[in-house]
């Protein structure tokens, strides 16, 4: 199987700024991506990239074997953005937002389904089945983002791609959006990448880890990273992962 | 049958109204999340710009309009998505551009014959059927386009890179909802005028937003808001004779603070209450602004020994001609029989006696009293109603002299507007006789209507 996602030494600046430097590397299928790095690093800038919304100054980027800003099979992939609040004055359903998700399935021309069932089973899979016609603004910022999660899995995407989830959500919360990613990719052989400062956790959920600070300064198995004592090159300074078993230190 | 419904034009206006109201908050809820509600206001100033460069071009004003309106839409979008300008530093450059080039462009126009009250404030109770075709065919577009659409327009307005990661043509469909708003605006200025269209397009939506509890839910609350809300003013606006255009929109911001978010607040208490007080004295209100609107010419006549009379004729706008029409065609034949005629001059003309007929008449510079007008004729040309007489001039034999003429209610009430060659002359050729409005040096408004004649 062809690579999800491959980034050839892409570079994006602003007005003059480097955001990303030199960035490589590649997604492969059934990968459980984690990329961390300080504020500032171009986390969110990469993301950007890989999903078109931003084209890079310099080097080639592939999803699916496609340059992004002219992919168009955008049922493959599933975005969560960041923390995206909703306007609450603004009244619309859950299942509302959920079927936009489905947008990009529907024929341009004539009804079609709504895709009820999908998004009852998209709703079904972040336990909001019973909010289906609840008002999004008012739902609380977990049960929000866990509509955007929804929302990006009613295409029944072949990667997902996440900017810092859990945001904002309180741990309970957390856990068990872990145990649904952990399923997805696990079970259901969805691609993930995610953006989170949650250390300790990525750590431990993912397959692959980039850390990131305008250029890629580690990407490899998550165990490797730990004993090389790279977060101390990634954040400059000497970094305590904390998770939330029992925390355990780095030097 | 109520009785306003009788008439044609009041139909037109409620066919027309009611379309206006179902389209102008179906952009509008895609318009005003995204913090756009000021761009009908804009497109309506640069429609205004329209207006008048149809004038001057010698097209129609709907067109130029329709032309000019898309151009400024396409406009504002690309400086939107280029990042050039934010949003409403933009609207605000078309806004005055648009509004500071309908000025210029009216001001050079002074020979043509802008209604441009009607223009700013709608003139809804004018519809003709040939509005009611274009207001009809744009409001399906626009109805068709969105109720294609809906599903992409909805994701683009929760959020634009979402839309985007979904495989929506974010910047395509964009420009799409600039170019509906901008047929919105053409629709919706025919009806409330250009300085009121933003408030079809926001009000019910934000009514909409505030009552239901889904989009979709919003959508139809508002175009059901907007539609009481026409339909109410318009009627409002027949039976106490308001300015048809404001009276909805000020229903529409009545029930909005009855419903709207901002009705727990006692400003919008005091100003629903306001606006209906205002509705309410509408009636003791009703002279400040013309309501009648007539185009005249007239034709001095000349016999043996000199000028002998002074023929009017008068058309009337289409609202008055339909409701006289419909009340004194009693036989319904599209003509006015000698019964029907004497009946209107009994019950109608001769009533204006008071007003001299608004008629002035000076005979080589002396006013001559306007009594017992002679020869009235009541005309039905293709649906607008003609009065023509003739104000005689005392008989005496006059070599040489000027006749001057003036029509104008100084109450206001009526509107007249002198048309085509404006004066004329008839008679023997024992007389030599130049006709022409006299106009005032700088401001070149017509002063008087004058005819000198010498005896050859």
């Amino acid at each position: 199987m062809s690579d999800v996602v491959v980034l050839d030494h892409a570079s994006m600046e602003f007005g003059g700024a480097r955001v990303l430097e030199d960035v490589t590397f590649t997604i492969e299928p059934g990968d459980f991506v984690g990329i961390i790095g300080p504020n500032g690093s171009g986390k969110t800038t990469l993301l950007r990239l890989i999903l078109g919304l931003l084209a890079p100054s310099a080097g080639s980027i592939r999803v699916f074997g496609v340059a992004p800003t002219a992919f168009r099979d955008w049922r493959r992939i599933g975005y969560v953005p960041q923390r995206t609040s909703f306007d609450a004055a603004l009244p619309v359903r859950v299942d509302e937002v959920v079927t936009t998700g489905l947008v990009a399935s529907r024929r341009w021309f004539g009804s079609g389904s709504s895709g009820r069932d999908v998004v009852s089973d998209a709703l079904g899979l972040v336990g909001m089945t019973e909010r289906a016609g609840d008002r999004v603004g008012a739902l609380s910022a977990g049960q929000q983002q866990r509509v955007l999660i929804a929302r990006a899995l009613v295409s029944n995407p072949e990667l997902l791609i996440l900017d810092e989830p859990t945001g904002g959500i309180d741990p309970e919360t957390q856990s068990s959006f872990y145990a649904l990613l952990h399923h997805l990719n696990r079970e259901r052989g969805v691609t993930l990448v995610l953006v989170s400062h949650d250390i300790g956790v990525v750590a431990r959920e993912v397959t692959k880890l980039a850390c990131l600070n305008r250029r890629v300064i580690f990407c490899g198995r998550p165990q490797d990273y730990f004993t090389n004592d790279p977060l101390t090159a990634l954040y400059g300074t000497t970094v305590r992962v904390v998770g939330h078993e029992p925390p355990c230190a780095h030097a | 049958m109520p009785e306003l419904l009788s008439y044609g034009f009041m139909q037109r206006a409620l066919i027309a109204g009611v379309i206006t109201a179902l389209i102008c908050p179906a952009i509008g809820i895609f318009l005003v999340p995204r913090r756009l509600s000021l761009i009908a206001d804009t497109l309506a100033h640069v429609a205004l710009a329209g207006v008048a460069l149809g004038l001057v071009a010698g097209v129609s004003p709907v067109v130029g309009a329709l032309v000019v309106t898309a151009a400024g839409a396409v406009g504002i979008e690309r400086l939107r998505t280029r990042g050039a300008l934010t949003g409403d530093a933009s609207l605000a450059i078309f806004l005055s551009g648009g509004l500071a080039f309908a000025v210029v462009l009216i001001g050079l126009g002074r020979g043509f014959n802008v209604d441009l009250f009607a223009v700013l404030f709608g003139s809804i109770l004018t519809v003709t059927v040939t509005d009611l075709w274009m207001i009809g065919g744009l409001g399906v577009v626009v109805g068709v386009a969105i109720g294609l659409l809906y599903p992409r327009l909805l994701a683009i307005t929760l959020n634009e890179d979402l839309a985007r990661t979904s495989g929506v043509p974010v910047a395509a469909l964009n420009l799409v909802i600039t170019v509906l708003t901008a047929l919105t605006t053409v629709i919706a200025m025919r009806m409330v005028g250009v300085l009121l269209v933003s408030a079809m397009i926001v009000i019910p939506t934000l009514a909409g937003f505030a009552l239901a509890r889904s989009f979709r839910g919003a959508l139809f609350t508002a175009m059901g808001l907007a539609v009481v809300s026409m339909v109410t003013g318009l009627v409002l606006a027949y039976y106490l004779r308001l300015a048809a255009g404001a009276s909805v929109v000020l229903t529409a911001l009545v029930l909005f603070a009855l419903t709207g978010p901002v009705r727990r607040f006692r400003v919008a208490r005091v100003a629903a209450a306001t606006a209906l007080v205002v509705l309410a004295l509408g009636a003791t209100r009703a002279g400040a602004h013309p309501h009648a609107w007539i185009d005249y010419t007239v034709t001095v006549r000349f016999g043996a020994d000199g000028p002998e009379g002074v023929r009017v004729d008068w058309a009337f706008d289409e609202m008055l001609s339909e409701l006289i029409i419909q009340k004194y065609d009693s036989d319904r034949d599209g003509k006015f029989s000698a019964r029907e005629t004497r009946a209107l001059e009994q019950d109608h003309f001769s009533r204006l006696k008071d007003f001299n007929w608004f008629v002035e008449v000076k005979v080589d510079g002396t006013a001559i009293p306007v009594k017992d007008p002679k020869d009235f004729e009541a005309q039905n040309v293709k649906g607008q109603l003609h009065y023509l007489f003739i104000v005689p001039i005392p008989r005496a034999t006059r070599r040489e002299g000027t006749v001057e003429v003036n029509v104008v209610d100084a109450t206001f009430y009526t509107a007249f507007t002198a048309i085509g060659p404006m004066i004329t002359a008839e008679g023997p050729p024992s007389y030599r006789i130049e006709c022409a409005p006299v106009r005032e040096a700088k401001t070149k408004l017509v002063e008087t209507l004058r005819c000198s004649y010498r005896r050859r």
